[in-house]
């Protein structure tokens, strides 16, 4: 069992897909990438774009439906990547905003520039309810690329953290790459995601990710990672090893 | 020129007393229970604080193996883990950190519900719980009287893994709180000046110091009659 558990899947709701056409297609490239189940993740409370709960329910029970009658052998489960804002607790408490695959995870979405003060304060309301936070994509904040031990605080707290298949394949480039094998060096991403929005610009790149890891020789970590991903649909603990301090790259040693 | 391997910084701390209970260092955590049990003839020691000078010496390593020995002495033990700023115990134990010593103190929860099984016959653990701002005040609080009142009734032996002394006060006022203080001195690594000035706050916050810990300490090769008796290397 293949889990995906950051995509944007759903049409005209957010920058992904604008058409069922296109979903299904990306559902199609799914399969062949060898994933068995995805979890949707659209944007919510972001700036540009928000997805609304019903609307996510809705579309998740006609695509389930869809790929059933075309046969595509998968199953979708409904999420939300949510930006976070000083309510997301409260949105979360109401019901207005998803957790993963109805689990106790949940998806959080942090600015691209850097992490807000109030971040912790987030994390900690949300563990309050007795759910457990995962940073999206960690390695694309800049805050984090600058200085990696900085999102070693927020796991201190409690949280967890996805690394994006296209991050390790090198699709967002070198630094990013090079932060994201760092982050999994250290223990610090718990969970593996595509976030794919289409085909074209910001494919699955879900074998290629793994495959990166694999060259650099950790083999445990993908084996973590995937069992990691397994767990959010039986909604059970996670695999969870104990943080390394991040070495700070010398100069010297650039051609090591 | 060949590439050289990284070492890894950070090995994985081990409960080596219940992975691999007839070697070297187990026994030597067993001579430890021993001279701890020792250092209070009377049996009225309950509570042992293990803290160092400096981070990285080895205390949670040091208190979580020398919990499953009292644990496998047959005795109920309990493990807190009263480092809360940076919590190592529920790695080590593989358990979840959502309930721990920080909700306890602040009566979020009671003990019942935050007392964890270890998987070890007879070891209990309490986590740090969530990070809270002001762990100083939360362990100097009636609250943790209260606590440590309550787990005296219910155990035969607690175990604090506290956080280093030097950096931060917490572990000079739970020195005083309890009934023992062990030290760990990182044999390589420590150094004496340190180690002295953090007895010196020890001291000064009357803890009862029952001895050191010297911790990584390089054998000589030909001290063989030190291997565990009655087996082969």
């Amino acid at each position: 069992m293949i889990i995906d558990m950051h995509s944007h899947i759903l049409h005209g709701v957010d920058d992904g897909p604008k058409t069922t056409d296109e979903s299904i297609g990306l559902l199609k490239q799914a399969v062949q990438e060898g994933i068995t189940d995805i979890i949707a993740t659209s944007h919510a409370y972001h700036q540009q774009f928000h997805t609304s709960v019903d609307e996510i329910n809705k579309q998740v029970s006609f695509l389930n439906s869809e790929c059933k009658k075309l046969g595509i052998p998968i199953n979708i489960f409904t999420g939300q990547e949510i930006r976070i804002n000083d309510q997301t607790a409260h949105h979360l408490m109401s019901g207005e905003a998803l957790a993963l695959a109805g689990s106790k995870y949940v998806l959080i979405e942090l600015p691209s520039q850097g992490i807000p003060a109030f971040t912790t304060q987030i994390i900690q309301q949300i563990m309050n309810q007795n759910k457990t936070p995962i940073i999206a994509h960690p390695e694309r904040n800049r805050a984090i690329v600058e200085k990696p031990s900085r999102l070693g605080r927020l796991v201190q707290h409690g949280a967890l953290a996805q690394v994006t298949a296209g991050s390790l394949a090198g699709h967002f480039g070198k630094t990013i790459q090079r932060t994201a094998i760092q982050l999994v060096e250290a223990n610090l991403v718990h969970v593996y995601g595509s976030d794919v929005h289409n085909n074209s610009t910001r494919p699955f790149l879900f074998d290629k990710g793994l495959d990166y890891l694999d060259k650099c020789k950790m083999h445990e970590n993908v084996d973590i990672l995937l069992e990691n991903n397994a767990r959010i649909l039986t909604n059970q603990e996670m695999i969870l090893l104990e943080p390394n301090e991040i070495e700070k790259s010398k100069w010297w040693k650039v051609f090591s | 020129m060949a590439k050289k391997k990284k070492v890894l910084q950070q090995v994985a701390r081990k409960l080596i007393a219940n992975s691999n209970p007839t070697s070297f260092v187990s026994e030597q955590y067993r001579t430890l229970r021993t001279n701890i049990n020792f250092s209070m003839p009377k049996g009225e020691l309950q509570t042992v604080l293990v803290t160092s000078s400096s981070p990285g010496e080895g205390k949670s390593t040091t208190s979580s193996n020398l919990a499953v020995v009292f644990a496998q002495e047959n005795k109920r033990v309990v493990l807190v883990d009263a480092d809360m700023r940076k919590p190592t115990s529920h790695y080590t134990f593989h358990v979840t950190n959502t309930l721990g010593l920080s909700n306890l103190l602040t009566r979020q929860s009671s003990i019942d519900e935050t007392v964890k099984e270890t998987g070890i016959e007879g070891l209990h653990i309490i986590t740090s719980g969530p990070i809270p701002p002001n762990p100083a005040e939360l362990i100097s609080s009636t609250s943790m009287d209260l606590l440590i009142v309550e787990l005296k009734k219910r155990y035969d032996i607690i175990v604090f893994d506290a956080p280093p002394t030097l950096s931060v006060t917490d572990a000079q006022i739970l020195s005083n709180k309890c009934e023992g203080t062990i030290f760990v001195v990182n044999s390589k690594e420590t150094n004496r000046d340190h180690a002295k000035k953090a007895k010196d706050l020890l001291v000064s916050a009357k803890a009862h110091i029952l001895g050191v810990v010297i911790n990584n300490y390089k054998l000589s090769k030909d001290q063989g009659y030190y291997q565990y008796y009655g087996t082969k290397e």
